[in-house]
């Protein structure tokens, strides 16, 4: 009976203990999470210390709750102040039945009966493990979260940073007496770009660029170069005792590759990759390629161009030049015009802008401007735009239209009158102050009326109507009256209709002279009017132009006929028309075109051999030929287009070296190279081959056609 | 048969010799038995060494066995749990332990015999069904496998042809498979099947390298590669024709044309009419002739001749009659350029016939054969031949009505073309276009090049360590063959004298040489690995053992009723006749007093 109840007690204590000893665990679990996450990203520790750390926590938290004091004694305690049934005697059970006198013996055994019903475990021992718990599990998802989130971002980090160290991960392999290598690329000064230092033999730079190579091995050699391209050759220098550092420079100027030979042992191809520095653009937004300034407009253009160049534009100028006269007699005036941007910070963009005044450029009406934009980048590289054209409209020439030739000649004599008016016009207005108001006048007004005439003269060309045509039909010379013209419809109204304007009338000029004609009447019409006005003075530059159209119209009536000394053999009679060709050779031609030689054909035997390759055991020395042929040839490739052929002519190195590793990738990447490098097949008419059948095949067609018959 | 012949003549010889010895020998003691212990003896002897079979009835009980090749499933086996099964195949072997690995010979010689083997799998190779030809065969073929089951490709071509693979896919599941076409590692066709069931597939390239080409086919599933297969083919040098051109007046076209060959190393003369009885000639690449007279040896130099209607029509009847002869008995080649004067065709009048459509205003896009042209040619007087049945159509246009056409006269080609400005293409720069057109007629026109020797493979799919047939045609004896330096004497067809057969078994996959002693040309003929085109093996294997299997039920309902079959006797019991009389004649010999 007492021993039940002490097992109770038991029960209890190790229940109390279990509980506090699983709480602590959880406790100790969450501490370590949370320490081992934080050391884990600030300092990249390992997850692998949770399990220590956890370890020592756990000690700590058993050393601090000291569960071993826990003992009988205090679980009875602990029963005794929570279930007021056992009426605070639990302790009896823990003693000696011996010791117990009658009501102590009494008590126990009610005592007894009653701890048999209580519970073993309780929920006050449960309530730290609870606690702990829920702490383990939100630590422990706030953990997940944070390590997905962190890994997400290491990895875009590190990617970033692989994107910044270099464009082309390829790994190199480097030569094994190879400590170090220290790449220092210079790029020029112009393009103002930062100096670089990299550790690997791959060269990704500008053109002009100087780079510095310092090698050190791990073993004193005694000679180290660089070969350029496959040829050219660049030893480097020793720079200390032991032969162990080595240095060289050399400025780049075209894309390739090299390689590094230490003691006459050659590394792997390394890629050079060479920028081109881009001449400057430029592009004009104003004016358009062809501008027309019409009478009237302002004689001005407004010039903007947008000048960029890869790393600094150095000057811009505009280059003009001006067209003055027509046909032969042009005359070309050349000037350069700078902007007023100043070009002294070398920026990488201008955006320019120039107001060109025509006028004071010498420009006049009929002149046509001829610019281009020229540039200069700080690589003193030079580039230019087209010719643009700005031309200014010509009133005089409004209505010409050159080119249509004319055949009629224009009667000289009636130019000398308008020179004559002229001629008169000034020598009245010299005689002015000598003669009476009245008698100027006069003189004038004649002028006047010769110069009517003279116009009306030219109107006649024209097909305008002439002074005669607008005179009363019932004066003078009035044939209607005339009786047997009675009833004649078609008379009269031939003689009442103003026949102005009769195209029959006009001479059959061409419209360019024809439009001339009118300006020159207009200007007679001028020149007229002002006389008439008594204004002689005035009247004279619209004389002056008229005369000079008159001139032109004269001149443009010329047409020029060569000399020509060419005297025809008189023509036998009796020959002519006969068919007769007996002289006549035949003519016969033989030429001999020389086939050209197939560059490609030893590449093309390299490619059926490099198939068979993984096949064949050893390579003989007409095989060997054939690939050295085509190893030039894709080595010439790749100091062209590193880009392109190096990863190939890296392959056929090894093919030729007989590296058995990596044949099949290799003779794949040659091939791929090969087939980029062939042209494409031309076709050719290419005749069927016969059986070869002892003629068989015929002879039964000749039987049967035989037999047919 | 001689080995048979051989020891029984050496057996009587040893009997008679011994008989001598015998009947010489001083001891008479026992005489007639010593000669008939020695006769036994050297008859047992023989016996050992030829094989001593007798006829017996063969016991009616179905005895079958099951016979496995690649491709079975091992399910099916359930079927047949009490008969014993064999395999030829050591990998087969490997999957199925239970199998029992035998040789051809062996499964013949199986005793009791059997009545019918189960063949599960692809089957056997006709070479191997002709080795177990008495075995009466009951086939239950594997489906057909997933994968390339046939293909198709030139086995030689000329430069500027396009290589074009044919084939068909067996696709089992949904999953699209793409079939790529490497020329030199590099992609230059590929198609995607996507439905299930056999599809056919072709792809082209236009091959840029020459001599032995392999190019892959490859089958790719996703990211599986299903197959990789060589298509190896020979790209021949160009033999260069020689043409002659006749014109009725000095043009651009025979200008074009001249220039155009002649630039290719083609041996080209060119005769146009440029007065009355007034001819120019021009001569590149080869000698100068006499052309004023197409006489009957002009022709004959050449291998095809262009000419227009024209230039025909003004040719004399001897002329015409000894052109004529060429055409239809040397197989000279005529291409004709027909014009406006159409209404009298001269010398193969019936052959064309021309019409010219109503106007439109489109410009026709010419074609030729399968391949699309880019150049235009104007619709405007285009005329066009009327097609006909015994006529090849080598170019038309979208419509399909014949720009360009060939028939067959006597040994010789003719080609009609309405084209006339073809000139022009290569003025807008179509010049692929041009060389395509050209090329097309004038090698369908060409006389054939005469060869003095021509090289076959019978075999399809030479595999190493496989019997290959090659087949040689010549008119000269040709000695003995090398297959890579090893001499083999041919054998003449009875029929054809020009045919020589031969075979060998190549010992590597790869190109292989052979030729023969006393021939010029080189031949390269390529072996296959034995993993390239399995299924199309598989598909043949197949087809030839169900015609097997058909046949061998055919015959062996016959074979049921005779039921007579060859035991081989034991060689144990003449081993104990041999020893036991030998043991008599030397024991005898010992107990004989001294």
């Amino acid at each position: 009976m007492n021993s039940g109840a002490l097992n109770k007690i038991k029960q209890v204590r190790q229940r109390y203990v279990l509980y506090h000893l699983l709480a602590d665990a959880c406790v100790a679990a969450t501490i370590t999470i949370g320490a081992v996450l934080v050391l884990n990203i600030l300092l990249g520790a390992s997850f692998f210390y949770a399990v220590p750390v956890f370890l020592i926590i756990f000690g700590l938290f058993i050393i601090n709750r000291r569960l071993w004091l826990i003992n009988d004694t205090a679980v009875a305690g602990f029963l005794d102040s929570a279930y007021p049934e056992l009426e605070e005697s639990s302790n009896l059970l823990l003693m000696e039945a011996t010791e117990l006198n009658l009501l102590q013996q009494l008590q126990l055994n009610k005592v007894s009966a009653a701890i048999d019903q209580i519970p073993v475990s309780h929920q006050a021992f449960t309530k730290r493990l609870r606690l702990g718990a829920i702490f383990l599990v939100s630590v422990s998802f706030l953990a997940f979260a944070i390590i997905g989130l962190n890994v997400h971002w290491s990895k875009s980090s590190t990617l970033s940073i692989q994107n910044n160290t270099g464009k082309n991960p390829v790994k190199e392999v480097i030569l094994p007496e190879v400590r170090s290598v220290n790449v220092t690329i210079t790029p020029p000064s112009y393009t103002h770009l930062a100096k670089q230092e990299q550790d690997k033999f791959t060269i990704e730079t500008v053109e002009g660029a100087t780079v510095t190579w310092k090698l050190t091995t791990n073993i004193p050699v005694k000679k180290v170069s660089l070969v350029f391209n496959g040829k050219e050759v660049f030893p480097l220098t020793n720079s200390n005792d032991s032969q162990s550092k080595w240095t060289a420079w050399k400025t780049v100027d075209s894309s390739g590759f090299y390689q590094v030979i230490i003691d006459d042992k050659p590394s792997d191809l390394y890629q050079v990759q060479v920028t081109k520095d881009a001449p400057p653009v430029i592009q004009i937004r104003t004016p358009k390629q062809y501008t027309y300034i019409d009478a009237g407009e302002k004689p001005q253009v407004n010039m903007q161009a947008l000048v960029t160049d890869d790393y600094g534009v150095s000057d811009a100028m505009i280059y003009a030049t001006v067209a003055k006269g027509s046909g032969e007699a042009v005359k070309f005036k050349e000037q350069k015009i700078s902007f007023s941007t100043s070009f002294n910070q070398t920026l990488r963009s201008y955006n320019l802008q120039k107001t060109i005044d025509l006028p004071a450029l010498g420009l006049e009406p009929g002149d046509e401007l001829y610019f281009y934009i020229q540039a200069r980048d700080n690589h003193a590289q030079l580039s230019r735009t087209d010719v643009y054209i700005v031309s200014i409209q010509d009133t005089a020439q409004l209505m010409s239209m050159d080119g249509i030739l004319s055949g009629i000649n224009i009667k000289p004599e009636y130019f000398r009158s308008e020179r004559q008016i002229i001629l008169d016009a000034e020598a009245l207005i010299k005689a002015k102050d000598t003669l009476k108001e009245a008698n100027f006048r006069d003189r004038s007004n004649d002028l006047g009326t010769d110069q009517k005439l003279l116009r009306l003269r030219y109107g006649k060309f024209l097909g305008e109507e002439a002074e005669g045509n607008i005179a009363d039909p019932r004066l003078e010379g009035n044939t209607l009256s005339d009786p047997t013209d009675f009833g004649n419809g078609a008379k009269i109204k031939d003689e009442y209709t103003d026949k102005h304007d009769n195209a029959e009338d006009a001479q059959f000029f061409d419209p360019s002279v024809k439009a001339q004609l009118k300006a020159t009447l207009t200007e007679m019409w001028k020149a007229e009017l002002q006389l008439r006005l008594y204004k002689p003075q005035e009247a004279l530059p619209f004389a002056y132009k008229a005369l000079r159209l008159l001139k032109d119209l004269q001149q443009k009536s010329r047409s020029y006929v060569a000399k020509t000394a060419f005297n025809p053999s008189p023509l036998k009679m009796e020959k002519r028309l006969s068919g007769d060709l007996d002289k006549i050779m035949q003519p016969a031609d033989h030429q001999d075109i020389k086939q050209q030689h197939d560059n490609f054909s030893l590449l093309k035997s390299a490619a059926s051999l490099l198939q068979q390759l993984p096949r064949l055991n050893s390579l003989n020395s007409n095989d060997y030929r054939i690939l050295q042929a085509a190893n030039l040839q894709i080595n010439n490739q790749a100091a062209v287009k590193p880009g392109i052929y190096l990863d190939a002519a890296k392959a056929m190195r090894r093919i030729m070296a007989g590296d058995k590793k990596s044949l099949i990738t290799d003779v794949a990447t040659v091939e791929t190279a090969i087939q980029k490098m062939l042209p494409a097949a031309q076709p050719a008419p290419q005749a069927q081959p016969s059986a070869s059948d002892m003629g068989f095949s015929k002879a039964y067609f000749l039987k049967l056609k035989h037999t047919n018959r | 048969m001689y080995w048979n012949y051989l020891v029984i003549l050496i057996c009587v010889l040893a009997f008679i010799f011994s008989v001598i010895k015998e009947y010489r020998r001083k001891n008479k003691q026992r005489l007639w038995l010593r000669v008939v212990a020695s006769i036994v003896a050297i008859a047992a002897l023989a016996a050992l060494t030829l094989p001593i079979t007798y006829w017996s009835e063969t016991s009616r009980n179905d005895n079958e066995a099951v016979l496995l090749t690649a491709g079975f499933n091992a399910d099916s086996l359930t079927k047949y749990k009490n008969d014993s099964v064999y395999t030829f195949n050591d990998t087969i072997k490997q999957l199925y332990p239970k199998a029992k690995l035998i040789t051809v010979s062996q499964l013949k010689n199986i005793t009791p015999t059997l009545s019918a083997v189960h063949l599960l799998g692809y089957g056997l190779s006709p070479d191997e069904l002709s080795q177990i030809n008495n075995v009466s065969v009951i086939f239950h073929p594997a489906p057909v496998p997933y994968g390339i089951t046939s293909a198709n490709w030139p086995e030689k071509l000329k430069q500027g042809q396009h290589f074009v693979v044919q084939g068909k896919f067996n696709h089992t599941n949904g999953n699209p498979v793409r079939l790529v076409l490497k020329e030199l590692n590099t992609t230059t066709d590929s198609t995607t099947v996507e439905h299930e069931g056999i599809e056919s597939f072709q792809l082209t390239s236009l091959p840029k390298n020459t001599g032995k080409i392999i190019n892959r086919l490859i089958a790719i599933a996703g990211k599986d590669t299903l197959e990789n297969e060589p298509l190896p083919f020979l790209i021949e040098p160009i033999i260069h024709i020689k043409v002659l051109v006749l014109t009725s007046s000095p043009g651009f076209e025979s200008k074009f044309l001249k220039n155009w060959l002649s630039e290719q190393g083609f041996e080209v003369a060119v005769r146009s009419t440029i007065s009355k009885d007034k001819i120019s000639t021009q001569f590149v690449n080869t000698p100068q002739v006499p052309l004023t007279q197409l006489s009957a040896s002009v022709p004959d130099k050449f291998d095809v001749l262009i000419s227009d209607l024209a230039a025909l029509i003004s040719l004399n009847q001897t002329e015409s009659a000894s052109l004529k002869q060429q055409v239809s008995q040397n197989g000279l080649g005529l291409i004709i350029k027909a014009d406006t004067v159409f209404k009298t065709p001269v010398l193969l009048q019936n052959d064309f016939s021309i019409y010219q459509p109503a106007d439109k205003d489109q410009p026709l896009s010419p074609q030729i054969q399968n391949a699309k042209l880019t150049a235009k040619i104007p619709i405007t007087g285009q005329q066009f031949i009327t097609d006909k049945e015994d006529m090849q159509t080598l170019a038309s246009d979208a419509q399909h009505r014949v720009l360009a056409a060939m028939t067959i006269s006597g040994t010789g080609k003719v080609v009609c073309t309405t084209l006339n400005e073809t000139y022009k293409w290569m003025l807008a720069g179509d010049k692929d276009d041009y060389s395509a057109y050209w090329s097309l007629l004038i090698a369908k026109a060409a006389k054939s090049a005469p060869q003095s020797e021509n090289w076959s493979v019978v075999t399809p799919f030479p595999t190493v360590n496989a019997r290959i047939t090659i087949q040689l045609q010549t008119a000269t004896q040709p000695g003995a063959i090398l297959m890579d330096n090893e001499r083999a004497s041919p054998i003449q067809n009875a029929l054809s004298p020009f045919q020589w057969q031969s075979s060998w078994w190549p010992l590597w996959p790869g190109w292989h040489i052979i030729k023969h002693t006393a021939g010029s040309v080189e031949k390269p003929v390529y072996v296959y690995d034995k993993n390239d085109w399995a299924d199309i093996k598989a598909v043949n294997k197949i087809i030839a053992t169900q015609k097997y299997a058909s046949d061998s039920t055919l015959s062996g309902v016959t074979k049921q009723i005779h039921g007579k079959v060859r035991i081989p006797v034991s060689k144990a019991y003449f081993y104990a006749l041999l020893l036991l009389c030998c043991a008599f004649l030397w024991a005898e010999g010992k107990m004989a007093p001294k």
